[in-house]
């Protein structure tokens, strides 16, 4: 019996010995470090028949290489450096011209001026390596809208080579400010997101603030001082008309439109005490939301229009707060020392930017929904009222040196990415702050 | 004969120190008539100026507070016997805060100071219907400079004749 | 102590034996050292090393700690690895005007009557009437032969086919041994390589599930002859995933990153390799 289980054993010793399984196996090889370089994309200037077309096609590709290149994640190459003519491309891209001049995606198009006076731009994005179109289209326009078509296209090679929606078809609307700092001169102005198509709204003679855009970017919505009297007003900028939201007893600030467009969120102040206050865009009937006694503002709502963040000062110092629509579960977010404020809810749902002072410093933050995930992306003397652009990956705050005791000391517009980088401060003719940043600009289908 | 001169030189200087009329609280704090208009030495009567400078038309509050200090609350004592003494007017109180803050939060803040003057005015016995008020926050500076004697002074409630 | 001729006698009676008889007739002695000898050759066994017998397995390597440490902050400088501002100094709470007595009456009326006349809108700004903007989408241009420039992807391609119809019958000249795997500073060398290539897609929602796995084929030259994403059903339904696999399928047909630098004589130890992307690490998560 025991000599049987020895023989057992013994026959499993040798089992190896038959089992002799070829190295063919694949290797499996973890890769985890790389880098965060901007992606190399060559951007050829569009086509055209004649030379008013070439020059927009020219222009075109000049735009869609500022917004890539100013995003942070694309580099253009420069066009000296390019092998292959514009017209053989538009019979098919020689892959091997542009992997030689460390190309990965390859940007060509045409202009065209329709029969109906109407401009027809067509662009192709091309992956170099795969060799494949991975986009194809065209756009249809008034001729002096072009600029639109290039931060369309620009959104669409975005979209493609990132996963995230585009933000470059989109306008910001801010505060111009201008003469003495003990009184100074606000206007409201709107431009193209990078800068161009610049013009004001106001005329500087009553103060200004806070303008944000409503859902559709044709209404902007503000604070402004006229009679003296600081109230919320509704700017049409399609006819130009502007109209005051209810006359009510106290002070009305810090508006935001709703993700629907139908109502207003904002501040109403009466004796002393600031509360949250939504109104009806269509019945214009109000309705309370915040009873504290403490300074409740800067309310700002989810874009799934289910709940409100906002500032309260309620626990001793400003501090950020989320609650229902109907002003319900309430709950604090915001747990670190300092103060917070000027909250607003990403696009994207996920997370909410904010103002933080301490010390004697300012920062632009970032959280998630919940308060948890802090991260602060900016600090300086005074760093305040963050904006997300409309894909949630962008943010713009104004930015306000120390002023010396004759007044000087500048106030501009910055940008910076959510992850921290690509810290950059925009063109605008004079001073600016209050920035508010519209969704992407509607396209109509074919 | 000299000496007689002395009294006279004497009563020369106290005219002449009765006719400055300067000095904050010189005529208020002591319940002196004067009437509205009426020139009291380089200043009108009831006055946005006299009420400036010969009452204090304003007052100042800590970093982040609206509670009055007790200098604050002799100003607006000597405001509220102006406004009594003067009861045809109306005002205007402004809030303000410093620039150390963010921009709406500050707007509710001076409306917060604004009213806590304006509470005050009230309970010392001036009708609340004489008295308006408004916040300006952050916008209006009085002292320019990025320094807390700047912020200090900018920290305030004003009151402002209509 | 026997003599030669007995165990001789011993070795041709046993030939005659089968296995479990040898066993069998074992002396107990015998049996012990006999025991002692195969528990010890089991031993040695485990822990391979026996010439010849070390088990063969999938090579699955971890990453081997590196020796040289590299700053992460140098190449993504989340600012959640800087140094979090000081806190100020614990102030008192700051003392605050009473609140108002829980009996005073509610500010403003919840339902306010509705304005009954409110002021004419009037006309601050130039009309801007916005033009529309229209889209339509554009096939693929049809395949046409343009002249060929002479492209150095498709001579490589060729000089392959020549490498591979040459190196079929080369297994027995081999000095190293097959099943021997493949050297760590090998591996270190080909991760430095696809590392340099590899666009890192950060900030992106879910960064941290953004594993891509690609299964490559190589030329024996160390060029990449095929690679094709793992998941490739993901890739179809989630356009992060879809930019995730085609960042790491850049990285793996980049010519500044190909061919491999592989040792060309052991062809078999790295002729299909599965590369596991894993972003993790960089994004400090």
């Amino acid at each position: 019996m025991i000599k049987k289980f020895a023989f057992a054993l013994l026959a499993l010793f040798f089992l190896p010995l038959t089992l002799a399984t070829p190295a063919h196996a694949s290797l499996k090889i973890d890769i985890t470090r790389g880098h965060a370089q901007p992606l190399p994309i060559a951007i050829v200037d569009f086509l055209g028949k004649n030379r008013t077309e070439r020059s927009s096609g020219q222009q075109v590709a000049e735009v869609i290489s500022n917004n890539l290149s100013n995003s942070g994640l694309f580099a253009p190459i420069d066009q000296e450096s390019f092998i292959q003519t514009a017209d053989s491309l538009l019979v098919q891209p020689r892959f091997g011209d542009w992997r030689i001049i460390n190309t990965q995606a390859l940007v060509y198009g045409k202009v065209e001026m329709q029969e109906d006076g109407r401009l027809r731009v067509e662009f192709r994005l091309w992956d170099v390596f795969a060799e494949q179109q991975l986009v194809g289209q065209a756009f249809y326009t008034e001729p002096d809208n072009w600029r639109r078509i290039a931060h369309v296209i620009s959104d669409k090679i975005y979209e493609r080579l990132t996963g995230e929606d585009g933000y470059f078809d989109s306008r910001l609307v801010y505060i111009a400010e201008s003469g003495n700092a003990r009184r100074r001169v606000k206007r409201l102005a709107i431009m193209d997101q990078d800068g161009a198509n610049h013009r004001y709204l106001t005329d500087g003679n009553t103060l200004v603030l806070t303008p944000r855009f409503s859902p559709t970017a044709q209404k902007i919505t503000y604070m402004a001082y006229y009679s003296n009297r600081p109230r919320v007003y509704i700017l049409d900028i399609d006819t130009g008309r502007e109209e005051v939201l209810g006359d009510f007893p106290g002070m009305t600030f810090a508006p935001r439109f709703s993700p629907d467009g139908k109502s207003v969120i904002m501040s109403l102040s009466h004796d002393g005490n600031a509360d949250i206050y939504l109104m009806n865009l269509e019945t214009r009937r109000i309705r309370q939301l915040t009873t504290n006694s403490a300074i409740d503002t800067s309310p700002s709502m989810s874009p799934d229009g289910k709940r409100i963040v906002f500032s309260s000062d309620r626990g001793g110092s400003p501090q950020l707060y989320t609650m229902d629509v109907d002003g319900s579960n309430l709950r604090r977010v915001s747990f670190g020392n300092g103060r917070y404020n000027t909250p607003v809810w990403s696009p994207r749902g996920d997370m909410i930017a904010f103002t933080r002072q301490l010390g004697g410093t300012f920062y632009i933050g970032v959280m998630r929904t919940d308060g948890s995930g802090e991260r602060l992306l900016t600090e300086s003397y005074l760093d305040e009222g963050p904006t997300w652009s409309p894909n949630g990956r962008v943010i713009s705050f104004f930015r306000q040196e120390r002023m010396s005791r004759y007044g000087d000391g500048k106030t501009r517009l910055f940008t910076v990415d959510l992850t921290g980088y690509n810290l950059r401060e925009m063109q605008t003719p004079n001073d600016a702050s209050d920035p508010a940043w519209s969704p992407l600009l509607p396209i109509e289908q074919r | 004969m000299r000496l007689r001169i002395l009294p006279v030189i004497a009563l020369l200087f106290l005219v002449t120190a009765c006719g400055t009329g300067t000095g904050t609280g010189s005529k208020y704090s002591t319940g002196a008539p004067g009437t509205l208009g009426e020139r009291f030495g380089s200043v009108v009567v009831g006055s946005q100026r006299d009420l400036a400078v010969n009452v204090g038309d304003r007052v100042f509050f800590d970093t982040d507070q609206w509670s009055l200090k007790s200098e604050a609350r002799d100003v607006l004592k000597r405001q509220a016997v102006f406004l009594k003494r003067h009861d045809s007017l109306t005002v205007t109180i402004e809030g303000h805060a410093d620039e150390r803050g963010t921009r709406e939060y500050n707007l509710a803040l001076g409306e917060r100071r604004a009213n806590t003057a304006k509470d005050y005015l009230v309970s010392q016995g001036v009708s609340a219907n004489r008295i308006n008020t408004i916040s300006y926050g952050k916008e209006r500076p009085a002292v320019l400079g990025s320094n807390p004697a700047a912020w200090a002074q900018n920290r305030r409630s004003v009151t402002v004749i209509n | 102590m026997h003599s030669l001729q007995e165990i001789r006698a011993a070795i041709s009676e046993y030939r005659e034996l089968s296995l479990y008889e040898m066993v069998d007739r074992l002396p107990m002695r015998a049996g012990i050292t006999l025991s002692a000898f195969f528990h010890l050759f089991a031993l040695l066994l485990v822990a391979g090393a026996v010439p010849g017998f070390s088990p063969s397995y999938d090579f699955d390597i971890a990453p081997p700690i590196p020796v040289q440490v590299v700053n992460i902050s140098d190449v993504a400088n989340l600012p959640n690895m800087r140094q979090r501002p000081k806190p100020a100094p614990r102030k008192p709470a700051p003392a605050k005007y009473a609140p108002p007595p829980p009996s005073r009456p509610s500010r403003v009326a919840p339902e306010p009557v509705p304005e009954v006349s409110l002021p004419e809108p009037r006309q601050v700004a130039k009309p801007q009437p916005e033009p529309a903007v229209k889209q339509e989408t554009l096939e693929p241009p049809k395949q046409v032969e343009l002249p060929k420039a002479p492209d150095n992807f498709a001579s490589v391609l060729k000089t392959v086919e020549e490498l591979e119809s040459q190196s079929k019958p080369q297994p027995e000249n081999f000095t190293s041994d097959p099943d021997r795997p493949l050297s760590i500073t090998v591996i270190q060398a080909i991760q430095a390589q696809i590392e340099r290539c590899w666009a890192i897609p950060a900030g992106a929602r879910n960064a941290e599930d953004l594993v891509v796995e690609i299964s490559m084929v190589l030329n024996p030259d160390g060029s990449v002859r095929s690679a094709r994403i793992v998941n490739t059903s993901r890739a179809e339904r989630d356009p992060f995933f879809r930019t995730a696999a085609e960042s790491a399928l850049r990285a793996v047909y980049n010519p500044n990153c190909n061919p491999l630098p592989v040792p060309l004589e052991d062809y078999e130890k790295w002729r299909n390799i599965t590369l596991r992307f894993n972003p993790k690490e960089m994004l400090g998560l």
